[in-house]
């Protein structure tokens, strides 16, 4: 069954709910094909036929519902989880789709959470690389961690889009260009700081983007552990291969290869970034793992095995 | 001829200088100029067959705000480096530090560092404290490099991007150093300095952090950070050159291969920060990673030494 963990829906009444609470959509305003519109639908369903994909994983992207009032951050989740549900419901056979949480609220959260999963059916969580600029394996946010390790819970983690809070990204538009993979190599070096894949490990974490910069800085991160995690029992990249990492890079081979290399086959998942790859650059998200000549076990994990078993989705 | 382009020496005098200015003076074992210290440094290049390292002081810059502190310190690194590589000919030569972020002292700087003193080429911070050092107000000195087609040898600033979730989690230098290096090619991009100034040879460090992960990215990204450029940013990013730091990681060497072929990749180390069995994997690693002779050739005993005009163009 082939499953594309990483794919974004923006129904209009999110979006607008959104800019009404001052979040800047830009990044989402610039896309096309991916409101719930019959046309929209009809052009996404197409593409996962063409490209074998029998089933999308949805997730609020960056329009992540973290809001200081925490009013404003319950009603928008509540809204964008039932809106998420809703088209889980008309379509159960070709969507899924990640519960958003109200962060940094954490008791509103762990309440958002039981009803998602347990009445709407979600299929696990998702949850921005950071919460605005809080970092999101914080000891505040424990709770959360723990309840999705009493459930087994799958965690889609998502870049928050906030450049690593960095001016030298933000003020040179480079946000989403190199500071989304930034903010998944960050997110997961907070929480192997933290032993939250060793402490929790029946979460089921996939990172984004083959884990950003993590395949390339591999062997740097356990040269440097004393500086960011002197006290863990086990080297970093120990910890990161209780990770799971998607595989959206924009088609590079040699990227793919280096982290099936370091974190083996059975740690990397399909995922797309629909609608960020529309038409022929979705079908190429797929067939670049086809054509990347690695062995046929390993592709066959990737494209349709794994994420299934994490997602639950295969008894 | 095998050059290493990244390796570092922190002389007992520049630290002193530096800490009467407030900046950064760590002391790194084998990092110094007793002369124990370069007794082993010397029997390490030996074991790996290197035959020159070419110094420079980063991430020690002479940063300052004020003009003459930056000055002091940029004179006083340059002088005691260019003292090294005339004690030591044939197996230190040096980059010169330049007092930014202020031009017109560092133009004087660069003047002296590279007629006088005979300087190899320049280094310079990823950022000039929290400023980019691709800021319009650095023009003069990229317009200077290029008529000088000057080796530029990039360093991080070790500042975590100035980023808190960087910075606050002891993630400067592990992940914020390699960030801070494709940040700054990211920059030189974005103001198509390769490009209007094609002659500077610059070298990023580490593969260019995250460059060899994301360079189609950065092409598909291209409208959101690059309008009206004449090429696509990958193909700019192909205009610079790559040290090898990998910490030993094939994988990681392999990628940057592929991203940018063996012409752009040039040999380091990053001395003292990888020492004896570490220091010796910077060039065994190369060596094993299963490429044809001919670019590892390129990439330990050419690239490097063809930039620095130490072996005829090929």
């Amino acid at each position: 069954m082939r499953i594309d963990v990483h794919a974004h829906y923006y129904p209009t009444a999110l979006l607008k709910r959104a800019e009404r609470l001052g979040a800047d959509l830009s990044p989402v305003r610039r896309i096309s094909l991916a409101s719930e519109d019959k046309a929209d639908l009809e052009a996404r369903l197409k593409m996962m036929d063409e490209a074998g994909v029998d089933m999308q994983a949805l997730s609020v992207s960056s329009t992540q519902p973290y809001y200081e009032r925490e009013s404003e951050a319950a009603d928008a989740a509540r809204e964008s989880n039932d809106l998420y549900a809703d088209l889980v419901a008309r379509y159960p056979k070709r969507f899924a789709a990640f519960a958003a949480l109200p962060l940094p609220h954490v008791d509103a959260a762990m309440k958002e959470m039981e009803r998602a999963l347990d009445q709407l059916k979600m299929v696990g969580v998702t949850i921005g690389t950071s919460v605005v600029s809080r970092s999101a394996a914080e000891e505040a946010f424990e709770p959360i961690y723990a309840e999705m390790n009493r459930r087994g819970s799958a965690l889609f983690v998502h870049p928050a889009g906030l450049g690593v809070c960095s001016p030298l990204l933000r003020d040179f538009q480079l946000t989403w260009v190199c500071g989304a993979p930034f903010e998944d190599t960050m997110f997961a070096l907070h929480i192997i700081r933290r032993q939250i894949p060793q402490r929790y490990p029946k979460i089921k974490i996939i990172v984004p983007h083959l884990g950003g910069a993590l395949p390339v800085l591999y062997t740097r991160i356990d040269a440097t552990k004393p500086m960011f995690a002197a006290q863990n029992s086990e080297p970093p990249t120990t910890t990161m291969k209780r990770l799971w990492y998607d595989t959206v890079a924009q088609n590079n081979t040699a990227g793919l290869k280096c982290a099936v290399a370091n974190f083996g086959a059975d740690r990397l998942v399909y995922g797309s970034d629909y609608p960020y790859q529309l038409h022929g650059e979705y079908l190429n998200s797929v067939k670049y793992v086809q054509e990347s000549g690695l062995p046929k076990a390993d592709i066959d994990k990737i494209l349709d095995q794994t994420a299934a078993r994490l997602l639950g989705l295969d008894r | 001829m095998r050059v290493d382009v990244h390796a570092h020496l922190y002389p007992a005098a520049y630290r002193a200088v530096m800490q009467r200015l407030g900046g950064e003076t760590m002391r790194y074992p084998l990092g110094s100029d007793e002369q124990d210290e370069l007794d082993a440094r010397f029997e390490m290049m030996d074991s790996a067959g290197v035959d020159l390292q070419v110094l420079s002081v980063s991430s020690q810059l002479p940063y300052f705000d004020r003009e003459a502190d930056a000055v002091d310190g940029a004179r006083a690194a340059n002088d005691l480096y260019a003292e090294f590589a005339a004690q030591h000919p044939g197996r230190f030569r040096a980059f010169a530090v330049t007092p930014l972020p202020h031009v017109d002292a560092t133009m004087k700087e660069m003047e002296r560092a590279l007629d006088e003193l005979k300087m190899a080429g320049v280094t310079i911070g990823t950022s000039v404290m929290n400023r980019s050092a691709a800021d319009p107000a650095f023009e003069p000195l990229w317009a200077e490099l290029d008529r000088r087609a000057a080796v530029l040898f990039v360093h991080p600033a070790g500042l975590g991007l100035c980023s808190p979730l960087v910075r606050d989690f002891g993630l400067t230098w592990p992940v914020g150093a390699p960030f801070e290096d494709t940040m700054f090619a990211m920059h030189l991009i974005q103001r198509q300095i390769p490009v209007r100034y094609p002659k500077i040879k610059i070298i990023v460090p580490h593969f260019g952090g995250v460059m060899p992960l994301v360079l189609p990215r950065i092409d598909q990204h291209q409208e959101l950070f690059l309008k009206d450029a004449s090429e696509p940013a990958s193909v700019t990013a192909k205009r610079l050159w790559y040290d090898t730091v990998g910490h030993g990681s094939i994988e990681a060497l392999r990628c940057a291969h592929a991203a940018f072929g063996a012409d752009r990749l040039v040999y380091g180390s990053d001395y003292p920060f990888q020492l004896r069995e570490h220091y010796l994997r910077s060039v065994t690693y190369v060596q094993d990673a299963g490429f044809p002779a001919a670019d590892v050739r390129k990439i330990l005993d050419t690239n490097g030494a063809r930039l620095l005009g130490l072996e005829p163009p090929g």
